[in-house]
């Protein structure tokens, strides 16, 4: 059974056609690159995969659960792109706590062993040494270290990150994508929004490229023996992904 | 004694749970930038005063339910994202202040009558207020308290917050309504067009102080508890509304935790690293005249500089070499 299942997918944001009979699947195990320019559609899609974006046509399944009746949200770990946490003075470990919230109830304190799987978290990412820092006092890889932290903190089987590599350096992007390939190996589902493959050509299974909202056929840059780019598309739109 | 008087009793009583309470839900105000929802609030609050000054009922419940509805609305109309939603609420505050007035001048109670919930006062307080406003601060505290996690969690992240399955909406209109709790529980003692402040300086103040967010809750709470209580008892002596001077006392908090964090900050982070640069730099001697030798406390601020110590002069690293300081 796939993980993620969309089925001829339409999103439309404010009138404009952002997605257009998008279809996808993702297997167990499998780790699948979105790939494109901007305002190709990819960030869309990966939001619209987790129901925060509407979707005008089509079905998204997760874990075989539709989407408006899938509860099992401590099953999916998501990583957004790192400028999405809005509490500057807030320590790595009151962020990556956040983590556990999908299996505990309202009033339910943190008991033991979600306090295991926070620090089990914190220590999966190498930020032991800075868990009682505030997030604004870290390197962008670092911070982007904290928020993988914050969705593994959930025991996550699928992750889905959203330009993990946006603005850090190359040396950093490859340790990152190491740090990806080691959770890949412990058999986690990975979907990860990329502007380019760089350093993650070696952890991916497959890459889905995107275009103007649809699905390119047929292409898989991460079996392509050349090492272009994405060719950076004109915004048909007139604006950047619609974040 | 001022402690033995039983109204100053009431008083005090009412303003250490407004002090202690406010910054609570004040936290999660200051993170989802609505530090102005709060005077917005209060203002709506106000059309409840005018409503009960006008029908002879009790003015605390009626400035709760009435504070409570408008909250909800401006949380419907701001989550609706519309471009009209800011004009939207601000009629509606507007429309809270004067409706208030209106009322309250149409049956004789003229601007005297109200300035005591606007800018509170220590007469005020009565027996009864005093259970209401001890039963709002509980639930206020609780409800924050038990839902410390999901609050945050929706006020830092709320995308990230909906995929934990949080239902987020329900969060951010409980935080609006704790907001509207809050303000009436203030209402008495900081009077309704300062409440705002006391849910947001100490947060404020707090921040330059702490690290982490609970932690800057905690303090601001305990800076609340004192600017409201010193607010208080000083407003006693000085015959002037408490509000005022509550507001003032934590705004005195706030420029002292400018200052005081900066230096917090620089000794916590001790000294400041400068990644070493490759290839080595070349051998540039200092033209700077620098005639002493840099050390510990030579007035020259110290960073580290790969594997030795170099001195900040006008700008310029000086690291030693051979007896004199070559540019870095």
């Amino acid at each position: 059974m796939a993980i993620i299942e969309a089925d001829d997918i339409n999103v439309t944001l404010g009138g404009l056609p952002i997605l257009r009979s998008v279809t996808l699947s993702v297997e167990p195990g499998e780790a699948v690159a979105l790939l494109g320019a901007n305002g190709s559609g990819k960030t869309t899609l990966m939001r619209a995969l987790l129901g925060l974006y509407p979707l005008s046509h089509g079905e998204v399944k997760l874990f075989g659960t539709e989407l408006s009746h899938f509860r099992q949200w401590n099953r999916l770990g998501y990583v957004p792109q790192r400028a999405s946490v809005k509490v500057p003075q807030a320590t790595v470990r009151e962020i990556v706590s956040t983590g556990v919230l999908s299996s505990l109830k309202p009033f339910q304190h943190i008991g033991k062993r979600e306090k295991a799987r926070i620090d089990g978290a914190i220590e999966e990412v190498g930020l032991e040494q800075k868990a009682n820092q505030p997030i604004k006092e870290l390197s962008g890889g670092q911070q982007q270290r904290a928020l993988i932290a914050r969705a593994l903190a959930g025991h996550p089987e699928l992750l889905m990150m959203d330009e993990p590599f946006a603005g850090v350096d190359l040396d950093v992007q490859a340790s990152l994508a190491e740090l990806l390939g080691k959770l890949k190996k412990q058999g986690k589902t990975l979907l990860i929004v990329l502007h380019e493959l760089g350093a993650m050509r070696s952890v991916l299974d497959r890459a889905v490229s995107l275009r103007g909202g649809r699905v390119l056929a047929g292409v898989d840059e991460t079996h392509a023996h050349h090492e272009t780019e994405p060719v950076e598309e004109p915004d048909i739109f007139g604006r950047e992904g619609l974040e | 004694m001022i402690f033995t008087l039983e109204f100053m009793q009431r008083a005090l009583i009412a303003a250490a749970i407004a002090g202690v309470v406010s910054p609570t839900v004040g936290a999660f105000i200051v993170q989802r930038r609505l530090s102005l929802l709060g005077d917005g609030l209060g203002h709506v609050a106000i059309a409840g005063v005018g409503l009960a000054l006008a029908t002879g009922m009790a003015p605390l419940p009626v400035a709760v339910v009435v504070a409570i509805l408008g909250a909800v609305i401006i949380e419907l109309l701001r989550s609706s994202g519309r471009a009209s939603a800011d004009t939207a609420m601000a009629v509606i505050f507007y429309g809270g202040l004067a409706t208030g007035i209106l009322l309250a001048g149409m049956v004789g109670q003229g601007a005297g009558t109200l300035s005591s919930y606007l800018f509170g006062s220590l007469l005020s307080v009565e027996a009864l207020d005093i259970w209401l406003i001890g039963i709002l601060g509980a639930a206020i505290v609780v409800l924050v308290f038990g839902l410390f996690k999901q609050l945050f969690a929706v006020s830092s992240d709320e995308d990230y917050a909906h995929t934990l399955g949080l239902n987020v909406r329900f969060y951010n209109l409980l935080i609006v309504v704790l907001a509207a709790c809050t303000i009436t529980v203030s209402m008495r003692t900081v009077g309704l067009l300062m409440v705002s402040a006391l849910m947001v300086v100490p947060v404020a103040a707090s921040n330059n102080l702490t690290r982490g967010f609970s932690r800057s809750v905690l303090v601001a709470m305990g800076l609340g508890l004192f600017s409201a209580l010193a607010g208080v008892i000083g407003s006693f002596y000085l015959d002037a509304p408490p509000g005022s001077l509550i507001v003032v006392i934590t705004i005195i908090c706030f420029v002292i935790s400018l200052p005081l964090g900066k230096q917090l900050l620089r000794r916590r982070r001790g000294l400041q690293v400068v990644e070493a640069v490759e290839p080595p730099p070349p051998h540039i001697p200092a033209d700077e005249d620098c005639e002493h030798v840099h050390g510990p406390g030579c007035g020259h601020r110290a960073v580290i500089h790969g594997s030795h110590v170099d001195y900040l002069v006008d700008g310029h690293r000086h690291a030693e070499h051979e007896g004199h300081y070559d540019e870095h």
